[in-house]
C-alpha cells in the first residue's frame, strides 16, 4: 500500500465516522438512552448489534459515541500538537537556560505516568468531558516537546540552519523557516500520535468507569461490557468487538493521514513500495540524493 | 566509550539533581491535588461510608491525626518528612500502612512492566530496523500495516479479546489474579501458575506498545540510511548489512532510547488497565480498586511510587545518551 | 598514456511520479593513467548521478541500463554480479561524496572510519589498519593529536581531509570526486585543491573530479567533459576548453566566472531555466537557452563529434556535414 492510498483510506474512515457524529440522530435507528428491546438481546432486524444490559441499541450507542471520541481527540491533539511543538522548537533551538526550564517542565510532566494522574485527578475533581479534555491535552503535549526537540538539536547543526544564522537570521525566522520545515514530518506524526494517544486515554478511563457518566464513549460502552463479562458469553461478538474496532479504526486512520502526511513533506521516509504497474505513477518516490532533479 | 572524569560525574551529579527536583515537583502535586480539589478533607481521609455519620470528635481527631489544623506550610514539611520516612500514611479501607500495600504490590508490576518493555523493544525496534532496511519490500507493507494496527487498539480491548479466544473458547490460561486465591500449591508449581498467569498481561502489554517502537525504529533507522555518511560508508567497500548495522543501526539507536525511556510511562499506563482486565494484583489494579474504593492515601501513594519508577527510567536514558551520542557528549560536557 | 577507465553508453534513469527520466544519458567517457577529467556542469545535469553510477551505488528508484559498459583495468565492472561490488569499492574504485562535510559517521572517531576502509578489504588488523589510517590522515594534513576526533570536532576542511584519506587508503585504480571543495571557504577551497594535486604527483592519483565550477577543474584537470542535461556536450584538453569554448553552453560556463581582474562587471548567469528532464525539446537540449541557434537546431539532436584531433563537441555549430 502506498503512502498516498494509506492517506486516501485513513481519511475516508475518519470522514465516515465524522459523517457518522454529525448526523448521529439521523442514522442511529433508535434513542440509545431508551430501553428499546430485551436486555441482552442477541441482533436481529431491528437491532443489528443486539442489546446491552438495560436493553439499549448497541448500534445507536456506537453511533452516538463517535461524537464524545472525536471531539475529545481532535481537540486534545490540537492543544498537545502546538503546545508541544512550540516548546520543542524553542527548546531545542535556543537550548541554554530557556531549554533548560522548558525540558525541566517536560520532564515534571513527563515523569507523570498520565494514566495514573488522570484517574487521581478524576477522582479528585469529578468527572466531566472538559476537565477530560484539558487535563488530557496538558499533560500529553510533553511527549511531542521531547521528541521534536532532539530532532531539532540535529536539524540545527544542519548545514543550512548554520549558514542561515551564520548570514544574521532571527533566532524567530530561523526557527520558522529552517527548524520547522525540517521537523514538520516529525510534527505530522506527533499529532497523529496525540490524537491516538487522547482517544486512548479517554477510552481507558471511561473503561475504568471514570468518564462522564452521562455521556457514553466507545470506552464506556467496554466498562458495561466488562462489568456484565459480556467476553464470557457469544455476546463478545456484538458488545465487545463493535466498540474496541471502533477506536482502533479511528486511530488507525490518524496513523495512516499522518504516514501519507510524512511522505508527502519528507522524502526521506517515503517508502519506495512497488506499485502494481511499474511506472503508474501516483505514489512513486522521487530520488532523494539526486542533483539532477532539483 | 566515554572515560570517567570529573567533568562526566558533574554532569551525572546535575543530572541527579535535576531528577530530584523533578520528584520533588511530583511530591509537591500530590500534596496539593487534594488540598485544591473542591470538597473538605474529610472526604478524602475517612471510608467513604462513614462521611455521611462521621461525629464531630472523630472529625477532629482525624484533622489532627493527619496535621490538617496546621498551617499549609507546616503541613507540607510534616508531609515530606513523613515520605522521607517512607510514611505514606494508613489506608482508610485497609487500616494497614499504604507503603506495605505498595511493596506487596510492586514486584508484580515491575515483572509485568519491565517484560513489557523489553519484549516490545526487541519485537517492535528489531522489526522496525528490519523493515527500514529493507525498504520497498512486501513484507516492509505489510509490517507496517500490522504494527500500525496493533498501536492502534485499545490495550484493554486486546485483553478482553484474548480472554475471549484463550480462556472463554480454549480455555488454556487461568484468568483471574496472578496467584490461586486458594490452593497450596508452592515451589514450582507455584512458579509455573505464576508465569501462566502472566502470559496473556504481558503478551497484551507487548502487543499494544510494540507497534509505537516498531514506528520510531524504522523512521529513524530510515532517516539514518539516507544520510552522506552511509554512502561513503558503502563507498568504502562495506557490505549493504555491515553498513546498515555497524553505522545506520548504531546511529538509530539514541531516539529509540529516548521513546523507550518516554515509553515507560505508557506502559505504566497500559499496565493499569491490563492489569484491571486480567486482574493482575500489580499497582495498576491497586490504583482501580482504591478508586472504586474511594481510598484516596493508597491512589496517591501508588501514584506517587510510579512516577519514582519512570524519574529513575528517564535518569537512565539521559546517562546512557552520551555514551551512544558524543555529540551529546560533547554538548554536555561544554 | 593508457586508458585506465573507459565507459561506454552509460544510462542511468529515475522513475519518478510524473514518469521516466534519463538523468544520464549515452555517456561515453575515458580516463588516462594517472590523469584527472574533471566533469562539469551546472546542478541538475547529472554529474552526480554519473559519478554514483559509476560506483553502482545507484538506489532504487533510480537504476542503471543495461547495454553500457564500464571497463576499469580492462574490466566490465557493470557485469560483475552486485554481491562483488563491496569488494571493489575501495579498492578499484573509490568515491569523495558530495557533501563531503556530512561524510563521515558522526558518532566514530575519524581514525577508527578511515582503518574501517582497511579492515574490511583485507587481512589486515584493527591495530595495522589503526596505523594505516594515521599515516594517511598524516600525509592528507591532519595533525596526530586530531585523529581520534569526532567529526563534529573537526574543521569542514579537516573533514574534507579524512574524506580524502578514506577514498585513498586503499589505494584505489580510480578515485571519483563529486564536488569535493562545495561548501568550503576560498582558502581551504585552494587548499583541498592543492592536496589533490600533490597526491597526483606523489602518488600518480587518476581521478575524475565532478564539479560545477569551471575555473577550479581547469586548473587541476588534464582533461575537461561538459556536462548538459545527462549529456556531454564537449570534451577536450582542460586548459583548450576553458580558453576556447566550443559549445555555446561552455562559453556560457566560461562568461559566468567572476574575474577577480580587470575591470568590474556584473555577475553573468546563464540565462533561461536548467532543463527539465521530463520535457527536454526535440531537437539540441541547450536551444531553448542558446544564443547561437539557428533553425536545425530545433529539430536535430546533435551528437558528440571529433572537430578537432582530442576534442569533441555536439553542436550543428561544428558539424560541417549537417549544416549543408
Amino acid at each position: 500500500m502506498s503512502g498516498t492510498r494509506m492517506g486516501r483510506v485513513g481519511a475516508t474512515i475518519l470522514l465516515l465516522f465524522v459523517v457518522a457524529a454529525v448526523f448521529a440522530p439521523i442514522l442511529a435507528p433508535h434513542d440509545p438512552a431508551l430501553r428499546t428491546t430485551q436486555p441482552f438481546a442477541a441482533p436481529s432486524f431491528a437491532h443489528p448489534l443486539g442489546a446491552n444490559d438495560v436493553g439499549q441499541d448497541i448500534l445507536s450507542e456506537l453511533i452516538f459515541a463517535s461524537r464524545l471520541s472525536l471531539t475529545v481527540g481532535f481537540v486534545t491533539a490540537c492543544l498537545a500538537t502546538i503546545l508541544g511543538a512550540a516548546v520543542g522548537i524553542v527548546g531545542g533551538y535556543l537550548r541554554g537556560p530557556v531549554d533548560t526550564v522548558l525540558m525541566r517542565g517536560v520532564d515534571v510532566i513527563l515523569s507523570l505516568p498520565f494514566l495514573p494522574l488522570m484517574i487521581v485527578l478524576a477522582a479528585f475533581l469529578g468527572q466531566n468531558t472538559t476537565n477530560l479534555i484539558l487535563v488530557i491535552g496538558l499533560l500529553i503535549w510533553a511527549r511531542p516537546a521531547r521528541l521534536i526537540r532532539s530532532q531539532v538539536l540535529s536539524v540545527r547543526e544542519s548545514g543550512h540552519v548554520q549558514a542561515a544564522r551564520a548570514m544574521g537570521a532571527t533566532h524567530g525566522y530561523v526557527m520558522v523557516r529552517h527548524v520547522l520545515p525540517r521537523v514538520t514530518p516529525l510534527v505530522a506524526a506527533q499529532f497523529v500520535r496525540t490524537a491516538n494517544v487522547s482517544i486512548m486515554l479517554e477510552a481507558s478511563l471511561a473503561f475504568l468507569g471514570l468518564s462522564d457518566p452521562f455521556q457514553k464513549s466507545w470506552g464506556a460502552i467496554l466498562f458495561y461490557a466488562n462489568a456484565r463479562s459480556a467476553f464470557l458469553t457469544d455476546a463478545w461478538l456484538w458488545w465487545v468487538l463493535p466498540p474496541g474496532l471502533c477506536i482502533a479504526a479511528v486511530v488507525v486512520s490518524f496513523a495512516f493521514l499522518g504516514y501519507a502526511l510524512e511522505e508527502r513533506v519528507d522524502p526521506r521516509l517515503r517508502s519506495t513500495l512497488p506499485t502494481s504497474e511499474p511506472s503508474s505513477g501516483s505514489g512513486t518516490p522521487m530520488p532523494v540524493r539526486e542533483d539532477a532533479l532539483r | 566509550m566515554p572515560r570517567p572524569s570529573g567533568a562526566a560525574w558533574r554532569r551525572i551529579g546535575g543530572r541527579v539533581a535535576q531528577y530530584a527536583l523533578v520528584l520533588l515537583v511530583a511530591v509537591s502535586l500530590n500534596f496539593a491535588i487534594p488540598r485544591l480539589a473542591p470538597g473538605t478533607p474529610i472526604d478524602y481521609l475517612v471510608p467513604s461510608e462513614q462521611v455521611a455519620t462521621i461525629t464531630p470528635e472523630q472529625r477532629e481527631r482525624v484533622l489532627a491525626q493527619f496535621g490538617l489544623e496546621k498551617p499549609l506550610l507546616e503541613q507540607y514539611r510534616l508531609y515530606l518528612t513523613g515520605i522521607l520516612r517512607g510514611d505514606l500514611g494508613v489506608s482508610a479501607q485497609q487500616g494497614r500502612p499504604v507503603v506495605d500495600m505498595l511493596l506487596e504490590r510492586l514486584p508484580w508490576t515491575l515483572v509485568l512492566v519491565g517484560g513489557a518493555i523489553t519484549l516490545a523493544t526487541v519485537v517492535g525496534g528489531g522489526a522496525g530496523f528490519l523493515s527500514a532496511a529493507r525498504r520497498g519490500g512486501r513484507t516492509e507493507a505489510w509490517g507496517l500495516a500490522l504494527f500500525m494496527f496493533l498501536d492502534s487498539m485499545p490495550p484493554f480491548w486486546i485483553g478482553m479479546l484474548l480472554l475471549v479466544f484463550f480462556s472463554g473458547y480454549l480455555d488454556l490460561l487461568p484468568v483471574f489474579g496472578a496467584l490461586p486465591t486458594s490452593g497450596a500449591a508452592g515451589g514450582f508449581g507455584l512458579t509455573l501458575e505464576f508465569a501462566q498467569r502472566l502470559v496473556l498481561p504481558l503478551v497484551t502489554l507487548t502487543m499494544v506498545r510494540a507497534g509505537w517502537l516498531f514506528l520510531v525504529a524504522r523512521s529513524s533507522l530510515a532517516g539514518e540510511l539516507s544520510e552522506d555518511y552511509i554512502l561513503m560508508a558503502e563507498a568504502k567497500g562495506l557490505s549493504r548489512r555491515q553498513v546498515v548495522l555497524g553505522h545506520g543501526v548504531r546511529n538509530a539507536l539514541l531516539p529509540l532510547v529516548t521513546a523507550v525511556a518516554v515509553e515507560v510511562g505508557t506502559v505504566v499506563g497500559g499496565a493499569t488497565v491490563v492489569e484491571t482486565v486480567f486482574s493482575y494484583p500489580g499497582l495498576g489494579r491497586l490504583i482501580y480498586e482504591s478508586v472504586l474504593s474511594r481510598d484516596y492515601l493508597v491512589l496517591q501513594g501508588a501514584f506517587l511510587l510510579l512516577a519514582v519508577g519512570v524519574i529513575l527510567a528517564n535518569l537512565l536514558a539521559d546517562l546512557l545518551y552520551p555514551i551512544l551520542d558524543p555529540r551529546v557528549r560533547a554538548e554536555s560536557l561544554r | 598514456m593508457s586508458t585506465l577507465l573507459e565507459v561506454r553508453g552509460l544510462n542511468t534513469v529515475y522513475r519518478t511520479t510524473e514518469g521516466q527520466i534519463r538523468a544520464v544519458d549515452g555517456v561515453d567517457l575515458s580516463v588516462g593513467r594517472g590523469e584527472i577529467l574533471g566533469v562539469v556542469g551546472e546542478s541538475g545535469s547529472g554529474k552526480t548521478t554519473l559519478a554514483t553510477s559509476l560506483m553502482r551505488l545507484i538506489k532504487p528508484p533510480g537504476r542503471i541500463l543495461k547495454g553500457g559498459e564500464m571497463l576499469l583495468d580492462g574490466e566490465d565492472l557493470f557485469r560483475l554480479p552486485r554481491s562483488e561490488m563491496p569488494a571493489r569499492r575501495g579498492r578499484d574504485l573509490a568515491l569523495i561524496p558530495q557533501s563531503a562535510m556530512h561524510a563521515l559517521n558522526p558518532v566514530i572517531p575519524v581514525d577508527k572510519q578511515v582503518a574501517e576502509a582497511i579492515t574490511t578489504h583485507g587481512e589486515a588488523s584493527r591495530k595495522a589498519a589503526l596505523r594505516t589510517a594515521r599515516e594517511r590522515l598524516v600525509e592528507v594534513g591532519i595533525p596526530p593529536e586530531r585523529h581520534s576526533a569526532y567529526p563534529h570536532e573537526l574543521s569542514g576542511g579537516m573533514r574534507q581531509r579524512c574524506v580524502i584519506a578514506m577514498a585513498i587508503v586503499n589505494e584505489p585504480k580510480l578515485v571519483i570526486a563529486d564536488e569535493p571543495v562545495s561548501g568550503l571557504d576560498v582558502v581551504v577551497q585552494a587548499r583541498i585543491l592543492r592536496l589533490i594535486s600533490d597526491l597526483k604527483e606523489s602518488r600518480s592519483l587518476s581521478m575524475m573530479l565532478v564539479s560545477h565550477d569551471l575555473p577550479t577543474v581547469t586548473r587541476v584537470c588534464d582533461r575537461i567533459a561538459v556536462m548538459y542535461a545527462g549529456r556531454i556536450v564537449e570534451t577536450g584538453e582542460a586548459r583548450t576548453v576553458f580558453e576556447k569554448p566550443l559549445h555555446p553552453y561552455t562559453r556560457a560556463l566560461v562568461e559566468a566566472v567572476p574575474r577577480v581582474r580587470g575591470p568590474k562587471q556584473d555577475l553573468q548567469s546563464i540565462p533561461g531555466d536548467p532543463p527539465d528532464l521530463h520535457h527536454l525539446p526535440p531537437g539540441c537540449n541547450f536551444e531553448p537557452r542558446c544564443p547561437a541557434a539557428f533553425a536545425d537546431c530545433k529539430t536535430v539532436d546533435p551528437s558528440l563529434e571529433e572537430v578537432e584531433p582530442g576534442r569533441k563537441v555536439a553542436c550543428l555549430l561544428y558539424h560541417d556535414d549537417e549544416r549543408e
